[in-house]
């Protein structure tokens, strides 16, 4: 009788250690991966040039086809497929839950400001509620700050990124259930900056 | 004696679970250093193109040793298929501004017990990737 108690208290405890280390690799892979989607899938968005303007010197983004030309390769690296402005995972893809995704494009103007993005994202959508641009202009690029407020109002900053040029900034917002209600929820905001491709 | 059988099967549970872990943690690093390696080899091809195919595979070989050497992965190169190819091309031979690539890396499935022969023999990373060097920077 002892024996077994023992042994199945033991198996439990076992359980639940071997359940919170399979997390903690979850959540760092899902991290890193879903920043590896955007990037790769923003640096294919970024060819998108309108090319009539381009031939008068003007370099501007077309911005619905350089989402569009996102979506497809959301599909093709991470097997997401687009639903507005929410990508819906397949059973291949990192994450179970829709990630949410805002973009903000900064043109030939802008980018040598300062930059400070503020997004919300409510439980259905990630809005951006305010984009500041500073007057002074740094030859070399502006910085650019994201932050998003969660749903429970809190407050995530992610590290300055440089600008290089006219680039389109895109926010992806994972929200997803834990593995196991005893574990904590994975939320989190990556951002990917790309310059434009000309 | 039933006391006894019962004990041993009691540990042989026991030292399952462990392993069972240790199985999975085991693929989720692989697979996560093979989505950074094969990442950075994107990034790679995409920010250098290539004169023609062979150079682009053997770049592409070259780079990804020299990544397995300065970080400590527990990749080990020989077990790294790799294969590149374009899915959009612009010249039938330069690797140039806006060709599309396919890139594959493959490595056996990390299994510690031979318990389950039926498990998928590969575990495989695949990614598209859009070059951006002009054919006259090549």
């Amino acid at each position: 009788m002892g024996i077994n108690v023992l042994s199945i208290s033991t198996l439990l405890f076992l359980l639940l250690v071997g359940l919170m280390v399979v997390d903690a690799d979850v959540a760092m892979l899902k991290k890193a991966e879903m920043k590896t989607l955007i990037e790769l899938a923003n640096h294919h968005a970024t060819f998108s040039i309108d090319q009539a303007l381009k031939t008068e010197g003007i370099i501007e983004m077309v911005q619905p086809e350089a989402m569009d030309r996102f979506a497809v390769r959301m599909a093709e690296n991470g097997s997401y497929s687009r639903q507005g402005d929410r990508y819906l995972p397949s059973s291949t893809s990192v994450t179970t839950d829709p990630v949410f995704i805002a973009n903000y494009y900064v043109s030939f103007q802008d980018w040598r400001k300062d930059i400070r993005l503020s997004l919300r994202f409510n439980g259905n959508a990630l809005l951006i509620e305010e984009a500041d641009t500073g007057a002074e202009e740094r030859p070399t690029g502006g910085e650019l700050q994201v932050a998003v407020t969660t749903e429970k109002g809190q407050l995530l900053r992610i590290a300055p990124k440089k600008m290089i040029g006219p680039s389109n900034v895109v926010v992806a917002y994972v929200h997803e259930r834990p593995l196991v209600p005893l574990l904590p929820a994975h939320s989190f905001p990556v951002v990917s900056v790309e310059e434009l491709k000309w | 004696m039933g006391q006894l059988l019962a004990t041993i099967m009691n540990v042989m549970v026991l030292l399952m679970v462990p392993l069972g872990v240790l199985q999975a943690h085991v693929v989720l690093q692989m697979k996560s250093e093979l989505l950074e390696i094969s990442m950075a080899a994107t990034k790679y091809v995409t920010n250098h193109g290539g004169k023609n195919d062979a150079e682009v595979v053997n770049q592409l070989r070259q780079f990804i040793h020299q990544e397995l050497a300065e970080k400590s992965y527990r990749l080990d190169e020989n077990d790294i298929r790799i294969e590149v190819a374009r899915t959009k091309a612009a010249d039938p031979i330069l690797w140039s501004h806006e060709d599309e690539f396919r890139l594959r890396l493959s490595i056996p499935y990390p299994q510690l017990t031979a318990l389950f022969p039926d498990w998928p023999q590969l575990l495989d990373v695949e990614r598209t990737g859009t070059i951006n060097v002009m054919d006259y920077d090549l």
